[in-house]
């Protein structure tokens, strides 16, 4: 029996290593990740529009004399190849990128659930067909048909953003399509159609509000999708004409010119998109994780 | 019977959670032992602590809860002083344990043999034909002699019976001197449950094997067993021989229990139903647990907390029944 | 969960027709979505305004010109008399002749095709593994450890490929001089030429990079869930090993979907891989494609669009037989 009694004195309850980390731990394990991604992200708007109000300076201007000048307390990001001054060029590009990335995620989303819906609260056979020719669609990778389509096509900004959105509707619409299958048989979807609703009015009422939530989450993870797809093409070179730029273009004009190390015309433009699409990342994983009643991102 | 002798032996067992600050024990001062070739079945409600307290035999608690004092013994040996590496190589070897649902148990795309193969060649190392062999002998042992003969089959492709017999053979691959069955027989047919329960009983007989049996099925407990031991709440409430037990219990929840099992009393009498729930772990009680519940309550009941008397008189009771004649 | 299941035979027999029609249905509905694509892209051509012909004269072509070359290429026809044709020269594999680069097309693109596929089955390998590692870390570790791998996958994946091997060539190339800018060099033929490793390592680097992020999320994710099983507490309790249980029987049961994963990598590859070799100028089928976008070669650019999309059907219907055959071993066999 004695050593019974020692043995149980070794369990004495165990005190954290580190209680100080431990209390860090916890206090930043409150910071959301969708918080923090929607406050990136907004962070990243005010610097593009709310920037060029506070810091006037013209993203076309030619400085000939300071022509790839490091960053210094003039440029505080340098100048690239021409002269520029790169931190009004990213402010502008902001702009571009942010604005030609939302439109066309607005549009896709609705393109998508509208073909989505269609599919998924129409008859059989259609939904059949809808589907298979989405696969096809779906077999094209978004960014080879963004480039086909820029190859072809002339392009502004307006009809860029539309391209984009066109592109990128597939994803949201088998999602719409799942979502609207499942409602379907939903016992209250039932309910509402024996009880003399119209389809219209039970897709309106019913089967798109239960799907909203993860049409919102899919929208960040498309926007994400957009800011790449843009700042992909854009760093092909194609897309946009110069002189503007968005941040891919800006990307691209540092990249070409890597030999020479000017890592400021590179760092500055690959950090924004990075961030954009980091924000939009951690915004669409946050709200997933509250959507799956997970504790944590 | 010394200390010595036991199988397991389990001394001042309380477990709580990790992070709580004053709340109620999970399990409280349990202490109990079963002898070589001795069956003891636990009776309580689900939450009383029963997986609990084999999850801590294991040393396999699961996240948050912790041990806060007591000694586990298997076979004379210390285990709560033991490193986990140490612990580890004794799983499986000393001690078995057998689930519930054997399903989810078996690793789901592995063979049976091949599971029972790795279990033994872990702990005993040596080839794998006469890992293999040591298989087949053990899968006959449990009954599936056409299963030791053929093919190697994967746990989705027999049925809920069989698996549980391989399920308990996977626990014995190392010849263990104690066996924990966890509700062995709670996810299966009536039929099946009472076969399961003759292999159980007759491995224990022929091997000399220590078998805690956990059950809520005081009639299964009383019919296998040779003791009993009702938990409630986290603490033991009385521990008793099976036979007598079932006879006259004599806490007045043991007696609540017996006599919620059907059938009818033929008298025409109501199912008798124990009024209101067991405690949560966040609810302090003072004094005895089953208080707030006990038709046979008394001013003390509230005031003193009742423990076992020494062994030969176990329940925890201020006021018990009548022993039985 | 009671009943006592079909005997093994029994089993065998009757999942085999079942398992016979799922898999024609799947072949033809990959059938089906190739027939829709070799369409679309037919559409894709001829929909656009402007058509072939300005592609290949240029936007600024005269529409006498034009229309002499609508008339040689057959572009007057009617619609479905085209749309047979297409059909036709795409089941003989000429895929047209490029203008720009004076050769068929479809002999070009074989060595350009193989550059890729070596490119991706290094990035791919080394992502996948990757993604192992990282995903059974994280399935078993909720905390520490656990929450820095999944801080890195966001990380990994928010990052565009092009600004990472931008990076890397200013890094590695440009500042060090360790490794090459970009090209293949000579050793493209060897696998055991180190210059070709040399000139491949970059590129791979970028490419895996993103890949090895989304598909350890999966992968962790998958790891997490069965780790929660019965099945590893009674492994435990059995005395095994947490390496055992990871590699033996956690890794067995979350593998499975990562096959269908490895079949959605193929987009992200084909992607990526336009981005990466342009990056590095890497000559294969992405940077042929972006070339040719650069100068409106047309029949080339149709082509790689077409064979990006036939390989993403084919990828994708692979994966799915190779996730059915493996589902029968265990459940059939």
């Amino acid at each position: 029996m004695t050593d019974d009694r020692a043995a149980s004195r070794t369990a004495a309850p165990a005190r954290g290593l580190f209680p100080r980390a431990r209390r860090w731990q916890a206090a930043f394990g409150t910071l959301r990740a969708d918080l923090a991604g929607g406050l990136l992200f907004l962070a990243l708007a005010a610097f593009s529009w709310i920037g060029p109000l506070l810091y006037p300076h013209d993203p076309l201007a030619i400085h000939a004399h300071h022509i790839l000048a490091a960053p210094q307390a003039r440029f505080p990001l340098g100048t690239d190849d021409l002269g520029r001054n790169v931190l009004a060029r990213l402010m502008r590009g902001g702009q571009t990128t942010l604005a030609i990335s939302f439109v066309a995620s607005a549009i896709g989303l609705i393109a998508g659930l509208a073909y989505g819906l269609v599919a998924g609260l129409g008859p059989g056979w259609l939904d059949q067909i809808l589907m298979r020719l989405l696969d096809a669609l779906l077999a094209i990778p978004t960014l080879i048909l963004l480039i086909f389509f820029a190859a072809i096509v002339p392009l502004g900004e307006a009809s860029l953003a539309v391209m984009l959105g066109l592109v990128a509707w597939p994803g949201i619409a088998r999602l719409a399509r799942n979502e609207a299958r499942a409602a379907r048989e939903r016992d209250y979807v039932r309910a509402a159609r024996q009880f003399g609703a119209g389809r219209l009015y039970v897709a309106r009422v019913h089967i798109l509000r239960a799907m909203l939530p993860l049409v919102i989450v899919n929208a960040t993870f498309l926007m994400a999708d957009m800011i790449l797809g843009l700042s992909g093409l854009t760093f092909l070179g194609l897309g946009i004409e110069p002189p503007h730029a968005s941040w891919g273009g800006l990307l691209n004009s540092g990249a070409q010119l890597a030999v020479i190390d000017p890592w400021w015309l590179i760092a500055f433009p690959g950090l924004a998109i990075f961030l954009a699409i980091l924000a939009m990342n951690m915004l669409g994983q946050g709200l997933l994780a509250r959507l799956e009643g997970e504790g944590q991102a | 019977m010394t200390a010595g002798e036991a199988a397991l032996a389990v001394s001042g067992l309380t477990l709580g959670l990790a992070s709580g600050h004053a709340r109620q024990p999970l399990v409280e001062d349990l202490s109990f032992r079963i002898g070589r070739g001795e069956m003891l079945a636990f009776v309580g409600e689900s939450g009383s602590g029963k997986s609990l307290t084999a999850a801590a035999i294991f040393g396999l608690l699961p996240p948050g809860i912790r041990r806060m004092a007591g000694a586990i013994r298997v076979g004379g040996t210390e285990l709560t002083a033991l490193p986990e590496r140490a612990l580890r190589a004794r799983r499986g070897r000393d001690m078995g344990l057998v689930f519930q649902n054997p399903l989810t148990a078996l690793s789901p795309s592995l063979g049976v043999q091949a599971q029972i193969v790795e279990t033994y060649r872990v702990h005993k190392g040596g080839t794998r034909e006469a890992a293999r062999g040591r298989a087949r002998a053990l899968l006959t042992e449990v009954g599936l002699s056409a299963l030791a003969a053929g093919p190697d089959r994967y746990p989705h492709q027999l049925s809920g019976g069989m698996r549980q017999r391989v399920m308990i053979a996977l626990a014995l691959a190392c010849d263990p001197g104690l066996l924990i069955a966890d509700e062995p027989t709670t996810a299966l047919d009536t039929l099946i449950q009472v076969q399961i329960m003759d292999l159980l009983t007759r491995l224990q007989r022929e091997r000399g094997l220590a078998v805690l049996f956990i059950t809520h099925d005081l009639r299964l407990a009383a019919r296998y067993a040779d003791r009993i031991l009702v938990l409630y709440a986290g603490r033991a409430v009385e521990e008793g021989d099976a036979a007598s037990f079932f006879i006259a219990p004599r806490h007045p929840y043991s007696r609540a229990l017996r006599d919620a099992i059907p059938p009818v009393p033929a008298d025409g009498r109501r199912l008798a139903e124990i009024p209101g729930q067991p405690p949560g772990p966040q609810t302090r009680i003072e004094g005895c647990r089953f208080a707030p519940r006990c038709p046979d309550v008394r001013d003390d009941c509230r005031r003193v907390v009742p423990t076992m008397g020494p062994l030969g008189v176990r329940v925890a009771c201020l006021h018990p029944g009548a022993p039985a004649p | 969960m009671n009943r006592s299941g079909p005997s093994p035979q029994r089993a065998r027999q009757t999942g085999a027709r079942p398992l016979a029609a799922a898999l024609l249905k799947r072949l033809g509905s990959s059938c089906l979505s190739l027939v829709l694509l070799v369409t679309l892209v037919f559409f894709l051509i001829y929909a656009t305004p402007g058509g072939p012909a300005y592609s290949i004269l240029g936007v600024h072509a005269s529409p006498a010109a034009v229309a002499a070359l609508n008339r040689q290429m057959g572009l007057d026809h009617p619609i479905w008399r085209q749309y047979l044709t297409w059909w036709d020269h795409v089941l003989q594999g000429d895929l047209g002749y490029s203008f720009t680069q004076h050769a068929p097309v479809a002999s070009l693109i074989g060595s350009y095709l193989h550059n890729t596929l070596l490119l991706d089955a290094v990035a791919a390998t080394a992502a996948i593994a990757l993604a192992i590692v990282l995903g059974l870390l994280q399935g078993a570790r909720s905390r520490g450890l656990g929450r820095a791998i999944g801080a890195w996958q966001i990380v990994g994946y928010s990052l565009p490929t092009f600004f990472v091997g931008t990076v890397l060539i200013l890094v590695f190339a440009a500042d060090l001089s360790w490794l090459p800018p970009g090209g293949l060099g000579e050793g493209a033929h060897s696998v055991w030429s180190a210059s070709l490793w040399r000139h491949l390592a970059l590129p791979a680097v970028t490419l895996a990079l993103p890949l090895a992020a989304g598909l350890s999320r999966y992968f962790g994710h998958q790891v997490r869930d069965e780790y929660r099983k019965d099945y590893v507490r009674a492994a435990r309790a059995r005395g095994l090993g947490p390496v055992r249980i990871a590699f033996r029987h956690v890794l067995r049961n979350a593998v499975r979907p990562l096959v269908t994963l490895i079949g959605m990598m193929i987009p992200v590859l084909f992607v990526g891989g336009v981005l990466t070799e342009s990056v590095f100028d890497y000559p294969g089928l992405g940077w042929l494609l972006w070339r040719s976008a650069l100068e409106q070669d047309y029949p080339t650019l149709t082509a790689i669009v077409l064979l990006i999309g036939i390989l993403t059907i084919l990828g994708n219907l692979a994966a799915d037989l190779i996730n059915t055959l493996l589902d029968v071993r265990v459940r059939y066999d």
